[in-house]
């Protein structure tokens, strides 16, 4: 038994130090390899999960603190290996190509790494206060990453992101420290949890549940508590965005898959949540359509996605679950990828407004063909991944809503039909747009073939990780 | 195998010796070489003392146990860090180490008394030199002096009150508890005296309404005392507070666990909201440590032993984080950086200053995995562990409104370049530097202190006669 | 193992070739041409070889819970003739595309969409489950996306792009609605299964939104408006794309699907949308002045009759249509190219001039326009009479419309090639140039597809060779397709007094309202642009909430804030006051405990 999340922690702990003692020079290089090294032991933990023919996987080491009673148990299910596999490439397409603007390149790549280590850790968590643990890790790295190396007016962006994500980890602290005491045998083990959650009595229940629910549905985000996202990245960095709707917003996405499990009363919220969902995908999608800056527009677009999301998690069926999984698997690889693109327009042409962007595609080829791409891969063209994930999400959600769990689909259409709007009014289009550009590096090429060539691969062989989907 | 039960009071008396001797010899580096030197050893015997287990009572008054030995240790070792920064920033160290010797006895008294009597003589033994050490640093702090001078004698008055009406039940004044039911009007006057220990020793404490000195005198004395007063002075308060309730008055718990869950909570948001609008820096952590002595205080009102561990624990992590944190406010404001907005830059500036800074104030909102998570972690946990769930809620509503004055100074010291260089001294970068790594790694790996905290909370109840 | 699939292979490598050696635009082109050859010489042997029509191969794409999701392909009669039309147009339309393109940068591109488009063409031709059917179908949408957008620089083309992909989209999210529905209910995706399937109210809702999809994808009211701007794309994706294949993939799949529209009674649906569509189409055609939106408008006409055929419960007719129109309207949209080609990109018919004095272009043009009006023997008079004749037995309604728009169409078809005809040549030397150097390979192209539309009868002839199954109806009767040749030799006779004797009548000019009656498609698009507005109204609204709820959270910070304001005075610096704190609070505690 190979201790693979151990050597990953192990691996990227050491990174976020080694970096820190690098040269401002070598520091990214020296990052990317340890991301690159984390990649490809999530690949080995793929094929030798594969071997096995299980995703379910658990390492215990020691404990943390005895008592209230905390042991360092990580694991591996289906769900959280897919997203594992997630972060760890988006981190690394991150930290190779995302620093487009190349500024402050030591402490975005300490920050990243450290981001990546709080992603890994709590997909992995095995109880739920390390979960917590890496949850705030995660917030205040990217904090950090949006506040030093964003644009101009970050302040404003970078404290309601802070108040916002702290605000969903205390409600979360709330909800863990009442499952542990109203637990029988006092545990924040997940599956003695999900294992015996249901002694607890109704109103309890209620109170976790709506806790739980409350700091998910703000990191996910969904309407009404959506607002820190599309200031967020607007202001972030390019690195900043990639990491925020790539990997940050799945932690709430994560964590509502493990509540609808933990929680038995979240069966009766099913309705509620997927109309709140759904309204929430529908409100986002027509107020991405007033807007104008690029990338608050896909940021928008990524509240639309995960409201789709929500409506599959509240399915709460095999095929909403896989689907909800392998959509966040599409999505934080498909947005990772549009950021890239819009972060690499708009240090080109150093304008983000796409009513001044005209023509793109004439100075910035491979950056176009890859936004258009990242257009069909969030309309959920086949071949790409976010076609699986849309297909089991339906499902799902038409067999737990009937025929109203299509509605959504309503959403993902206005999304698609302002997004090759905006391609064809900015980027395929007439060029009159003429300033000097500047110039994208080979890097940031690399990252889309790899962005790319994953969106594929997972839109063309879903069978590959869809075969452990089977008994959840 | 010998009796060193007299050795931590040999220790005591030497470093009064040895502060009286700087007024004669007037060496400034021979003062700190000797009182670092006996608070160091006073460190090391007292953990020494507590690992292998040796418990003793002196003369009915110093009692030596696994609670006083572990508050020993920590305030000789943030008195040890005090005493470094004003050796570089006092103006007048001499006569500064006098006081600070009387101080530093009467916090080690507290912490080791067997009897009520020890505590207000310790206590005002600590009190009145520190105002003091206010005074001598120029006229400028005389009226913080004052004010810490008045109101910390009122304090030790009403405890002196307090202390006369308990007298009839124990004419002893021991450290056992009483028993108050010796006719009904004797329970309303335990009662009274309960109610009257907590509101002096709230006084130090900062616990509000007690606490309104706390922002003028933070903030008008020097940066050093001030880590003093809040690292040093309001954790003997506490101290005391777990030795008057926990020992003599255990039998009236359901009452004072209500008293504190009130004062928590007031506390709490006194200390939080008005933070919020401040643009001083240092007002803005005195403010912060008030929201914290909230903190501390939801572990009284679990009155359980898991919240006398989490109090304890929470004292630890706030005495390193306040000290660091007013390490570097000194440091600054010796180099005229005072507001807020005077901290935009420092980022680039010195790097490990804004670092540690950093480190502290997310420890302080409880950001895992510092020690100050972990504190409010074991806090919040005890309250719901008694059923007090609003209070646990009210807590972290606390931490969530804390978060937008910490972050202020966190976005102004990384929101511009600044190309001017500024260069931390040893003294402050040494107890940054100790006070940033104690944060990290007992946050990261907290069981043994955690375990110490168990052991000191466990023997409160089986204090050695 | 599935040789249908290998038949499709060439494109796909032909494709990748055009990404690799995207820089060597002669290359790719050639590389495609033959790739095609290949590809229908594989079809030929495939067609040839296959002995009693075994109708389904597939292998498990992914599975699911109780769901396989496969990718299964069938080569019953339906789809090796959509298979055997998409190959054959395939290298004809690469043949011209050589011509065509020769003066265009970005070959490659045009060549790797191409390519990928005919591939998704066969594979949605060979398609028998649900799943692989939608990912051809979104792969014909995407890849006429960007065909239509191919001149991204110019002006009009991404509107164009955009206004198709957006319909597109409604179709795809349809489609995407019923086929999962229908995945729901009865945890199978395949054609074959579902023929069997007890009916459900879910599976009728599926197939009316799968019908809706096939409406948008063939261009049928109140979705048709996308077709004509598509036209802004290149020629060779007009002949292709916009009239000969794509454009008739939700025809085909309603034919696919037919037994099960029949059992639903959706067929009253499908026929009244037809017609409407046909008329539509019909009457802008006879308005409109571009030279590739007559035909755009033509085509149309042309699916809403295979959609009335449908309707009227004849798939034979249908499909008999479909077949004899690949032919023709391929042919006539690579005339039209010729004709802007000579007229240097001129769109407009009345400021051509007309391709009379090559007969190597123009013979084929004649030719193709007499088939789409329906002169027997030529192909088009097939179709026509036979769905003529289907609904002469069933419904008189239908059959007087279709009489109508048989006038109509020829009167229009003739207008398109009169009216430049009708401008004698003097100081246009340039054009008569023009028109001797259009490049060969366009023009053999076009004579191919004359010999096609001549010869096509004979299928008609032998129907087992391609319909088998289809040509079980009742045979066109003699009758039937005089009656068509008739009214078509009438309109060409209308089209000729009006158009070539120099009266250049213009609707517009005489008649405002008339002339909106008849170009009716200002008052669609003015209904695409209300709802696009009502879109962009619903999205302010939100996005001024978006901002006012922004606000919200704000105002609650500063409320906050001025508590600590208020608050923050008790700390005044008196001490008094904090003596009298100190006592309030003592006596606070007291009363706590008093009470």
């Amino acid at each position: 038994m190979v201790p693979f999340i151990g050597i990953l922690l192990a691996l990227l702990s050491f990174g976020v130090v080694a970096t820190m003692f690098s040269s401002e020079k070598t520091s990214k290089t020296l990052a990317s390899v340890f991301s690159l090294l984390a990649l490809v032991v999530v690949v080995a933990a793929f094929f030798y999960m594969a071997q096995t023919g299980s995703m379910n996987y658990t390492e215990n080491y020691s404990y943390y603190i005895m008592q209230p009673s905390i042991s360092l148990g990580f694991q591996f299910s289906p769900i959280s290996f897919v997203l594992v596999l997630m972060a760890s490439i988006v981190s690394f397409v991150t930290l190779l190509s995302g620093n487009v603007e190349n500024e402050s390149r030591k402490i975005s790549s300490i920050l990243i790494l450290l981001f990546e280590l709080a992603a890994i850790g709590l997909f992995t968590s095995g109880n739920l206060f390390l979960l917590f643990i890496f949850w705030d890790v995660g917030v205040i790295s990217l904090f950090f990453m949006i506040y030093i190396l964003g644009s101009s007016n970050r302040r404003r962006a970078a404290v309601k992101f802070l108040i916002y994500e702290l605000f969903a980890s205390l409600a979360l602290l709330f909800a863990i420290m009442l499952v542990y005491f109203y637990t029988p045998l006092h545990s924040f083990d997940i599956q003695y949890i999900i294992a015996n959650a249901g002694l607890i009595s109704l109103p309890v229940q209620a109170l976790i549940f709506s806790s739980f629910f409350i700091a998910f549905l703000i990191n996910m985000p969904v309407f009404p508590v959506h607002l820190w996202l599309p200031d967020a990245h607007t202001e972030a960095s390019t690195q900043g965005s990639m990491l925020l709707s790539g990997i940050l917003t799945k932690f709430g996405g994560y964590g509502m898959i493990l509540t609808f499990f933990m929680m038995p009363i979240a069966a009766h919220f099913e309705v509620p949540i997927a109309i709140l969902a759904g309204f929430s995908a529908i409100y986002a999608v027509f107020v991405l359509m007033t807007q104008h800056d690029i990338k608050r527009i896909i940021a928008y677009s990524t509240i639309v996605e995960m409201g789709i999301i929500l409506v599959a998690i509240a399915s709460f069926n095999q095929f909403g679950i896989s689907g909800a999984a392998y959509g966040m698997l599409a999505h934080g690889l498909t947005i990772a990828m549009l950021f890239l693109a819009a972060g690499s327009i708009g240090h080109m042409f150093a304008e983000r407004d796409i009513r001044n962007l005209r023509g793109v595609v004439r100075n910035a080829l491979s950056t176009s063909y890859t936004f258009l791409a990242g257009v069909f891969a969030t309309t959920g063209v086949p071949l790409t991944a976010a076609f699986i994930a849309d297909v089991l999400i339906f499902i799902g959600a038409i067999k737990t809503f009937s025929i109203y769990g299509a509605i959504p689909l309503a959403a993902l259409l206005l999304l698609g039909a302002f997004l090759y709007y905006v391609v064809n009014k900015s980027i395929l289009s007439t060029s009159e747009y003429s300033s000097n550009p500047r110039f994208i590096g080979r890097s940031q090429k690399a990252g889309y073939a790899i962005l790319l060539s994953s969106i594929f691969i997972f839109g063309v062989l879903p069978f590959l990780l869809l075969n452990f989907f089977s008994n959840i | 195998m010998y009796d060193l039960s007299m050795v931590l009071v040999y220790g005591i008396i030497l470093l009064l010796a040895s502060g009286m001797a700087s007024v004669l010899i007037r060496k400034k580096a021979a003062q700190l070489a000797s009182s670092s030197i006996l608070l160091a050893l006073i460190a090391v015997f007292s953990m020494f003392l507590l690992l292998t287990g040796q418990n003793a009572t002196i003369a009915g008054m110093i009692a030596e146990y696994p609670f006083s030995l572990l508050f020993v240790f920590l305030f000789s070792i943030t008195l040890l860090l005090v005493n470094l920064l004003s050796y570089k920033y006092s103006s007048d160290y001499i006569s500064f180490s006098l006081l600070f010797s009387f101080a530093a006895a009467g916090a080690f008294l507290v912490a080791l008394s067997a009897s009520l009597v020890t505590i207000i003589l310790g206590i005002e033994l600590m009190s009145l030199p520190t105002a003091f050490m206010i005074m001598i640093n120029g006229k400028k702090f005389i009226e913080a002096a004052v004010k810490l001078f008045i109101l910390a004698a009122l304090s030790i008055a009403i405890f002196a009150f307090a202390l006369a009406l308990v007298f009839p039940y124990d004419p002893s004044l021991a450290l056992t508890a009483l028993t108050p039911n010796a006719g009904i009007a004797g329970g309303t006057i335990v009662l009274l005296a309960l109610l009257l220990f907590i509101a002096a020793l709230s006084f130090d404490a900062s616990l509000f309404p007690f606490n309104l000195w706390v922002p003028d005198v933070y903030e008008g004395a020097p940066a050093n005392i001030t880590a003093m007063l809040a690292g040093v002075n309001k954790k003997v308060a506490f101290v005391a507070l777990f030795e008057v309730l926990f020992i003599v008055l255990l039998p009236l718990s359901a009452v004072f666990s209500l008293v504190f869950q009130v004062l928590a909570v007031v506390t709490m948001f006194f200390g939080n909201i008005v933070a919020l609008v401040q643009t001083n820096v240092k007002r803005l952590f005195a403010y912060s440590a008030i929201s914290q002595a909230g903190y501390i205080a939801i572990g009284f009102s679990a009155a359980s032993l898991y919240g006398i561990e989490a109090s304890i624990y929470q004292i630890f992590a706030h005495a390193f984080m306040i000290i660091g944190t007013f390490a570097i406010i000194l440091w600054l404001e010796s180099k005229n950086i005072k507001t807020i907005d005077d901290y935009a830059g420092l980022g680039s500036r010195n790097r490990i200053a804004a670092f540690s800074l950093t480190i502290f104030m997310l420890s302080m909102i409880g950001i895992p995995p510092l020690m100050g998570f972990v504190g409010k972690f074991l806090l919040f946990t005890s309250a719901i562990d008694k059923g007090l769930l609003l209070l646990a809620v009210i807590a972290i509503f606390n931490s969530f409104l804390s978060i937008y004055y910490y972050a202020k100074v966190i976005l102004s010291m990384y929101s511009k370049r600044e190309k001017s260089v500024i260069e931390l001294d040893w003294a402050v970068l040494s107890v940054a530097v100790f006070c940033l790594i104690a944060i990290i790694a007992l946050g990261i790996y907290p069981q043994p202190l955690i375990n110490l905290s168990q052991l000191a909370g466990a023997s409160l109840s089986s204090l050695p006669v | 193992m599935m040789f249908a699939l290998i038949a499709i292979l060439p494109l796909i490598i032909a494709a990748f070739l055009a990404l690799l050696f995207r820089n060597n635009g002669s290359l790719v082109k050639y590389a495609a041409f033959a790739a095609s050859v290949a590809s229908l010489m594989l079809i030929i042997y495939l067609y040839l070889s296959i002995s009693g029509w075994s109708s389904l191969q597939g292998f498990q794409w992914f599975s699911l819970g109780s769901i396989s999701f496969n990718i299964s392909i069938a080569t019953a009669p339906i789809n090796m003739f959509l298979l055997l039309l998409v190959g054959i147009m395939t290298p004809l339309i690469f043949l011209y595309s050589i011509g065509f393109m020769d003066t265009q940068s970005q070959q490659a591109r045009f060549y790797f969409e191409m390519s990928i488009f005919a591939a998704a063409m066969m594979l949605f031709a060979i398609s028998a489950s649900l799943i692989t059917m939608f990912i051809a179908w979104e792969m014909l949408g995407i890849t006429s996306y960007l065909l239509i957008g191919f001149w991204y620089w110019k002006e009009k083309p991404p509107a164009a792009a955009r206004k198709a992909i957006t319909t597109i989209l409604i179709g795809d999210m349809l489609m995407l609605a019923g086929i999962l529905f229908i995945g729901v209910t009865y945890g199978t995706f395949e054609f074959s299964a579902l023929f069997s399937a007890a009916p459900t109210p879910a599976l009728d809702a599926a197939l009316l939104l799968i019908l809706l999809a096939a409406f948008t994808k063939s261009a049928q009211f109140p979705f048709h408006e996308w077709l004509p701007d598509a036209m802004e794309g290149p020629t060779p994706v007009s002949a292709f794309l916009h009239s000969s294949t794509m454009v008739k993939a939700g025809v085909f799949l309603i034919a696919v699907l037919f037994p099960l529209y029949v059992s639903a009674g959706l067929l009253p649906v499908i026929l009244i949308f037809g017609l409407i569509s046909a008329i539509l189409g019909v009457s802008n055609a006879l308005a409109e002045r571009h030279i590739k939106k007559i035909l755009a408008y033509s085509t149309i006409e042309d699916l809403g009759l295979m959609f009335v055929a449908l309707g009227l419960g004849s798939l034979l007719g249908a499909m008999l249509l479909f077949f004899v129109q690949t032919f023709y309207k391929g042919l006539l949209f690579m005339g039209a190219g010729s004709l802007m080609r000579a007229n240097d990109e001129r769109e407009d018919i009345f400021t051509n001039y007309s391709s009379a004095t090559n007969k190597l272009i123009f013979i084929p043009i004649v030719i193709g326009a007499l088939s789409m009006a329906g002169v027997f023997p030529l192909s088009g008079v097939f179709g026509k009479s036979a769905i003529a004749g289907v609904a002469e037995d069933t419904n008189v309604l239908a059959y007087a419309v279709i009489v109508l728009l048989g006038l109509g169409s020829s009167i229009y078809i003739f207008r398109w090639l009169f009216i430049p005809m009708s401008k004698p040549f003097k100081n246009e030397k340039q054009v008569e140039v023009n028109y001797r150097t259009i490049p060969k390979t366009m023009i053999a192209a076009a004579i191919i597809l004359a010999i096609l539309v001549i010869a096509a009868p004979i299928f008609n002839t032998y129907p087992s060779l391609l319909t088998l199954e289809l040509s079980s109806g009742s045979p066109i009767p003699i009758s039937e397709m005089a009656e068509v040749s008739v009214i078509a030799l009438v309109g060409l006779a209308i089209a000729y007094r009006v158009y070539r004797q120099g009266h250049q009548l213009h609707v517009a000019s005489a008649n405002r309202p008339l002339y909106i009656a008849f170009y009716n498609s200002i008052i669609v698009n003015g209904f695409y642009m209300y709802l696009t507005k009502a879109v962009a109204i619903a999205a302010d609204g939100l996005g001024y909430f978006d901002l006012k709820l922004d606000k919200l959270t704000y105002s609650a910070s500063s409320a906050m804030l001025s508590v600590g304001s208020a608050l923050r005075k008790i700390v005044n610096g008196q001490t008094n006051v904090y003596v009298a704190a100190f006592v309030i609070g003592i006596v606070l505690l007291l009363a706590l405990f008093i009470w």
